[in-house]
């Protein structure tokens, strides 16, 4: 039998403030969230950066006088869906 | 009017109805009015939620923006996108996993407090009517210039549409104009961009090579600078844009419409691909623009630039194009207001009458009596204030709702879901501290106090020179949970964040809203 923590189902009963702690507290729920925040947290921050680069490049570098940022801008828009794809797949997957 | 004109804009009216009143037989209960039951398709809700980011601002809006002022447009139609990524991960699925029909409910589900729930339902009014009145003010607008009828009779003719898909056919009915919405809008685009993109012979560096010698810009058309001179306000612009996307209420209420979290992911996987065409089209229709209507032409029409894709459509392909395309942003005012009305209607009905005034004892058919009647008043409310507001300046109602989001609304769903100290009076500062922050500095910035006449609502020098504070009122927002946090001494709350992490992050206890 599946443990609550993969199918998202506790067995009756299991609904009090008690329960709840010890259910985070199962090495499983931790190795879950352990997971999900290694991939989550630096893909989200790592894009968040990526984009802001460009209005901080933008405003404060000269880097416009040598090179355009279009294609920079571009493949930002171009890549979003692709990562959001890659992402939902790999989240599945816990 | 032309007849022609006429016969499309009956048409999406008739089409929009003929939606309302099959939608009208299946709304039953509360979850039906709310969410459609929680019934939708992943694609069906990824294209509801593109339909609600691809707005009239956006089409129209972007487009004019880069055949005007080139690179600086880009911004716009990128952060949206970009805010996706935030919504995928971080909010989506701990929302659907927690909610029930609003985002009150979701940090509810951690705070069993009145005020919380007040504040939040408080702020989701706010945001919504600001955002709605900004909507109609362009409607009444767009409309009189694309069909030449009088301002007030546009903004109560989208207002009296958008009463009606919303109290006799809720949110199934409102989904389904947005889903209709986003077919049309995805193909008219798609067929001005193949006719524009036919006329550079398809050749993507023949269109780049042209526009550069097509505006007064010249060169630097494709480069920063244009519009954003100050850097700092550039990049709280950015800001507002990702951050306040995904703290907006009527798009997060789009989650709960989809059975579980795997399907709200999914759900803005989908909008990612539509929004992420839609955005290289507007490029597409920008350089058009830009290089077959010219300049002169757009602003002449409308100093914003928000004809410049009509006046594509009508140079490109004549008469009817014209018609088709405006029909089409007809559509698309219509869509977006109405999930505005309904998301305000269900944080009256649900949260400050159901849950607070009546303690949750209400029946399903109270509770969808109030919701219908919150609509009318919502309706009503907004419609005084957009045919009060015609002469004025308003583009700053928009700023301030953004604002608002990623202001007092992100700053509190993150800490609900990922902080185990936060508790009920850190939720409330911090609340409080995004939308007062928001608030007081746009009424004191260029946007409603400007030296130019016309240009916001008072002539004068503005206190605070920014346009857009979000960099300011992001942190302020943090800061507000952060500190009511550590200096109350309530630590009850925090019992029930095992609950709140458990359940967010697997579901447990969540089924189709039809089960609520």
């Amino acid at each position: 039998m599946e443990s609550p923590v993969k199918t998202g189902h506790s067995p009756a009963g299991h609904d009090s403030g008690n329960k709840y702690r010890q259910l985070i507290e199962t090495e499983e729920f931790k190795e879950l969230i352990q997971k999900k925040n290694a991939f989550i947290v630096p893909v989200t921050l790592f894009f968040l950066a990526f984009y802001f680069v460009l209005p901080i490049l933008a405003a404060y570098s000269d880097v416009t006088e040598r090179r355009s940022l279009l294609p920079y801008y571009l493949g930002l828009g171009i890549c979003t869906s692709p990562i959001c794809r890659s992402m939902d797949r790999r989240i599945r997957l816990y | 009017m032309s007849i022609l004109s006429l016969t499309l804009f009956l048409g999406i009216i008739l089409l929009t109805l003929t939606i309302t009143y099959y939608s009208s037989k299946k709304t039953k209960n509360a979850s039906d009015f709310y969410t459609a039951g929680g019934g939708l398709t992943a694609w069906q809700n990824g294209l509801a939620v593109a339909g609600d980011f691809m707005s009239a601002a956006s089409f129209l809006g972007i487009t004019g923006a880069i055949a005007l002022i080139g690179f600086d447009g880009f911004y716009m139609s990128i952060g949206n996108l970009v805010a996706f990524l935030v919504l995928l991960y971080l909010v989506s699925e701990p929302l659907r996993n927690l909610g029930k029909f609003t985002l009150a409910d979701m940090i509810s589900a951690r705070f069993k407090s009145k005020k919380v729930r007040g504040i939040a339902a408080a702020n989701t009014l706010v945001i919504s009517i600001f955002y709605m009145i900004a909507q109609l003010v362009g409607a009444g607008g767009l409309i009189k210039l694309l069909l030449g009828i009088d301002y007030w009779l546009s903004v109560l003719l989208v207002g009296i549409l958008m009463t009606i898909y919303v109290i006799f056919g809720g949110m199934r009915a409102t989904s389904w104009v947005q889903i209709t919405k986003a077919v049309l809008l995805l193909g008219g685009s798609a067929v001005l961009t193949f006719i524009v993109f036919s006329r550079f012979n398809f050749n993507i560096s023949e269109m780049f090579h042209h526009v550069q010698t097509a505006t007064p810009l010249g060169k630097d058309f494709l480069n920063p600078g244009n519009k954003y001179t100050d850097g700092l306000d550039m990049i709280s612009f950015n800001m507002s844009l990702v951050l306040g996307a995904a703290g907006l209420p009527h798009l997060l209420v789009r989650f709960f419409t989809v059975k579980d979290a795997a399907t709200a992911r999914k759900s803005v996987v989908y909008s990612t691909w539509f929004i992420g065409i839609f955005f290289i089209m507007t490029i597409f229709l920008g350089f058009g623009a830009a290089s077959f209507v010219g300049f002169d032409r757009i602003v002449a029409a409308n100093s914003a630039g928000n004809m410049a894709a009509p006046l594509l459509a009508l140079t490109m392909g004549g008469e009817f194009l014209f018609a088709f395309v405006s029909a089409v942003a007809f559509a698309t005012i219509l869509a977006v207001v109405s999930g505005l009305v309904l998301t305000s209607a269900s944080a009256f009905a649900h949260d400050i009458y159901g849950e607070i005034i009546k303690e949750g004892k209400i029946t399903e058919k109270q509770q969808i009596l109030v919701a219908r009647m919150a609509s009318v008043g919502v309706a009503v409310i907004s419609i005084l204030l957009a045919l009060f507001a015609q002469s004025m300046n308003v583009a700053f109602l928009s700023v301030l709702a953004l604002g608002i989001a990623a202001s007092a609304n992100l700053p509190i769903i993150l800490c609900t879901i990922y902080w185990k100290r936060f508790n009920a009076t850190g939720a409330i500062t911090g609340m409080l501290f995004g939308l007062l922050s928001s608030i007081i500095l746009v009424m004191l910035s260029p946007n409603v106090w400007n030296p130019e006449p016309g240009m916001g609502i008072f002539t004068g020098n503005p206190l605070f020179t920014m346009s857009n504070p979000t960099i300011f009122t992001v942190p302020l927002g943090f800061i507000g949970a952060y500190l009511g946090t550590i200096l109350s001494k309530a630590k009850g709350e925090e019992n029930n964040f095992p609950e709140v992490l458990f359940k967010s992050n697997t579901g447990y206890g969540i089924s189709s809203a039809k089960d609520h």
